[in-house]
């Protein structure tokens, strides 16, 4: 890999709706426990649509961190990379929100600066109410989603340096 | 006999919004307009601390960020009968005249303009012709042949590869598509070019407020942006001229391309100005306040009836009654227990879940009114409530842009063509165009307020003991966005937000009057029921919000609309 490759860690959902906020609780422990080198950004992406697209461009690899939508258990974790999924289409939909991040993808892609490499690791919600904090399945699969990133992210030579205590 | 047509967003949650219409010889005759899910958001804050609630209603959307958060904090201040220091007026004014350039940009490009642009269409143009097109509009650098080749050449190898990505399962080739080649060439490179400046705004937007999405700047009392000319770490003189450079290049795109781009589509579609128009009751709440109470304003504010721009009245402070004790949200239509219309401060909604009724309960959204009638809300009724008020920099921008339509159209046309789907793009592209002169504006004071050595960002709230009701408004990229706060011993009791597209999206009243979605849709022509092209550009010449963002990863795409012809 080269030195100058920049990785991208972005964490999505709504805080405010239960387990969709997933992705972000995850950005927020990372950012808590672990020093990561300057070619690593983070970023708590919460709702935002097409705002993400310049945090996308100029990334050569993107972890997405997110809820999925699969009839599988939930709290379990599932992970595809920019070949597994395709997008909806934009036009027949709303409302901006519903501009999702593979929309996206599809329009950095079509501007020539789609991060080369994008993988998403992903759980499957169990409880989408309107309230703040995870369920407990979900709140378990916190770990093992920074494990797998981390597994990730070994793999291209990146080791994020775990702080010492964690401020509670 | 009348079609029943059903446009219907389907996601795991509930959906978002659905639009039913009847259609009878080709144009629709009655139209729904129902918010699929409840979120009940306001909940969360009940007991907590009012000086958070900016914090936790900016999460509510994700497109709308700071919208809340601005709202949120005048509501507080109001409750409590506070000013901010001038600094911290003009720090947030700056970030709501960027977050919504940022807004007007994308909106227009990436979510509406595929309503008009048929991309496939742009193969077909001359490319000399297109620059010719172009430099008729304006002197933007990028409407060069080699630019339009390029992109003709990008389209031609995703149509080729049959790979359309964003552009898959558009209504290309739709009878109601009818811009020459070149025009949709043009207007396909200013999509691209569109995600540069969005960029750009979000930088600017970023170095002023700390992070964003979800800014960190603002405080009930003031921002906590520190300014010292003298400190690498805050706010300082550096800082600002960057903001300025990136504002000044997000205005050449807006004066130079997005509004030029509005102005000819409205005069190529000009049929269209006769469709769309609705409800014309308008209201706007004024905005970016110039002293510290908020009692003068640079945008415009006020209601106006019926059309009439002579029965214009404006909003003149923070804490103008007019504005504060005329509305009401009905729920006759809507899916909670009762028959109300309730003043904010004494609302208490029970969610009772019905069916789609066409002539009883259907929608999750309530219906605001003010004096009991509909009003439209956005940047068109900021428009109008402003060119009615003899605001001289509305009159200027829309006068030369109606001009223009006019010559292009080949026909006269007047400011009663707003009135219409078209003309919402048109008045946004004006709001925006005026936002980025203002941004430079409002900069400028703040420099010069900086200079005069006041650095005074922050007024330190008290909470007493007891009740305090407070109410705040900000003119958002939507439209009039109100929060209402009940306050108790220091702790939010109550706390409700009006947004725009509550007052745009709503249902019928207990009166039967339609919201604006619904009577906008009226009259529109329909050519193919199946492919419901005209419904979407009238819905999206609104600038729905009313997903209250939701992110969910859909792996294969499901996430698509429903189009149900019955």
């Amino acid at each position: 890999m080269k030195q100058t490759e920049k990785i991208g860690i972005l964490g999505v959902g709504n805080l405010l709706l239960g387990d969709e906020g997933f992705g972000v609780h995850v950005i927020l422990r990372l950012q808590q426990e672990y020093r990561f080198p300057p070619s690593v950004e983070l970023l708590d992406g919460g709702t935002a649509g097409i705002m993400l697209a310049p945090f996308m461009e100029d990334k050569d690899i993107l972890f997405v961190l997110d809820v999925v939508n699969l009839d599988a258990k939930p709290g379990s974790i599932h992970q595809f990379s920019n070949d597994d999924v395709c997008s909806g289409n934009i036009q027949t939909r709303m409302s901006p929100h519903q501009v999702g991040l593979l929309e996206i993808l599809d329009l950095c892609r079509l501007r020539g600066q789609a991060p080369a490499r994008v993988e998403m690791i992903t759980v499957v919600p169990e409880d989408l109410s309107t309230k703040i904090g995870l369920s407990p399945r979900l709140a378990d699969a916190v770990d093992g989603v920074i494990a797998v990133l981390l597994g990730k992210l070994e793999k291209i030579s990146v080791f994020p340096e775990p702080l010492a205590a964690r401020i509670e | 006999m009348a079609q029943r047509i059903v446009v219907d967003p389907i996601t795991r949650i509930e959906g978002h919004l659905r639009i039913d219409a009847e259609v009878e010889n080709g144009a629709i005759t009655k139209a729904w307009s129902s918010g699929q899910m409840w979120r009940g958001i306001e909940v969360i804050l009940q007991g907590r601390d009012p000086r958070d609630a900016w914090v936790f209603t900016q999460r509510i959307c994700g497109v709308c960020t700071t919208v809340h958060a601005l709202a949120s904090v005048r509501t507080v201040e109001n409750a409590l009968g506070m000013e901010i220091p001038m600094n911290a007026q003009y720090v947030r004014n700056l970030v709501m005249s960027i977050h919504a350039l940022h807004d007007h940009i994308v909106h227009f490009y990436v979510l509406s303009a595929l309503d008009w642009v048929d991309v496939v269409s742009a193969l077909k143009a001359d490319v000399k012709k297109t620059v010719a097109l172009a430099e008729t509009l304006s002197n933007w650098p990028n409407n060069s042949y080699n630019r339009f080749k390029a992109v003709q050449e990008k389209v031609k190898a995703i149509v080729d590869s049959g790979q359309l990505g964003p552009f898959a399962n558009g209504y290309w080739g739709h009878p109601a598509m009818t811009l020459p080649p070149e025009a949709n060439l043009m207007a396909v490179s200013h999509y691209l070019e569109a995600l540069d400046y969005q960029r750009k705004a979000d930088k600017a937007l970023a170095i002023i407020s700390g992070k964003n999405p979800h800014i960190q700047n603002f405080s009930v009392g003031g921002v906590t942006a520190a300014i010292n000319p003298d400190n690498e770490a805050t706010l300082n003189m550096e800082r600002l001229y960057w903001v300025k450079q990136l504002v000044e290049e997000v205005r050449g795109f807006v004066q130079q391309v997005y509004l030029p781009d509005v102005i000819a589509i409205g005069a190529l579609y000009k049929d269209w100005l006769a469709y769309g128009a609705g409800v014309t009751n308008y209201l706007a709440v004024p905005d970016m306040p110039l002293n510290t109470k908020g009692t003068a304003f640079d945008l415009p504010g006020g209601t106006i009836v019926g059309g009439d721009l002579k029965t214009v009245k404006p909003f003149t402070s923070f804490n103008d009654p007019y504005f504060k004790d005329n509305v009401v949200e009905s729920i006759a239509r809507s899916w909670y227990k009762g028959n109300w219309s309730k003043h904010p401060f004494e609302e208490e909604t029970v969610p009772n879940y019905t069916d789609f009724q066409d002539d009883g309960k259907y929608s999750w959204i309530k219906a605001p009114r003010f004096q009991d009638m509909p009003m439209q809300v956005g940047p068109l009724a900021q428009v109008m409530v402003g060119y009615a008020q003899g605001h001289v920099l509305t009159k200027k921008y829309v006068d030369d842009a109606l001009s223009q339509v006019s010559s292009l159209a080949g026909a006269k046309v007047g400011a009663g063509v707003l009135h219409s789907t078209p003309g919402r793009h048109l008045a946004r592209a004006i709001r925006a165009a005026m936002l980025a002169d203002l941004a430079l504006e409002h900069w400028a004071k703040l420099v010069d307020n900086i200079g005069t050595g006041d650095l005074e960002i922050f007024n330190k709230p008290a909470f007493p003991k007891g009740e305090q009701m407070g109410f705040g408004f900000h003119e958002a990229p939507r439209g009039a966005l109100s929060h209402w706060i009940v306050i108790k011993d220091g702790k939010i009791k109550n706390y409700q937000c009006v947004v725009p597209s509550t007052w745009n999206a709503g249902p019928r009243d207990g009166k039967g009057a339609p919201g604006p979605y619904e009577a906008s849709l009226v009259g529109n022509p329909m050519e193919n029921s199946e492919l419901p092209l005209e419904v979407l550009r009238t819905v999206h010449s609104f600038d729905p919000c009313i997903a209250c963002a939701v992110h969910m990863l859909d792996p294969y795409g499901r996430e698509l609309t429903r189009v149900k012809a019955l």
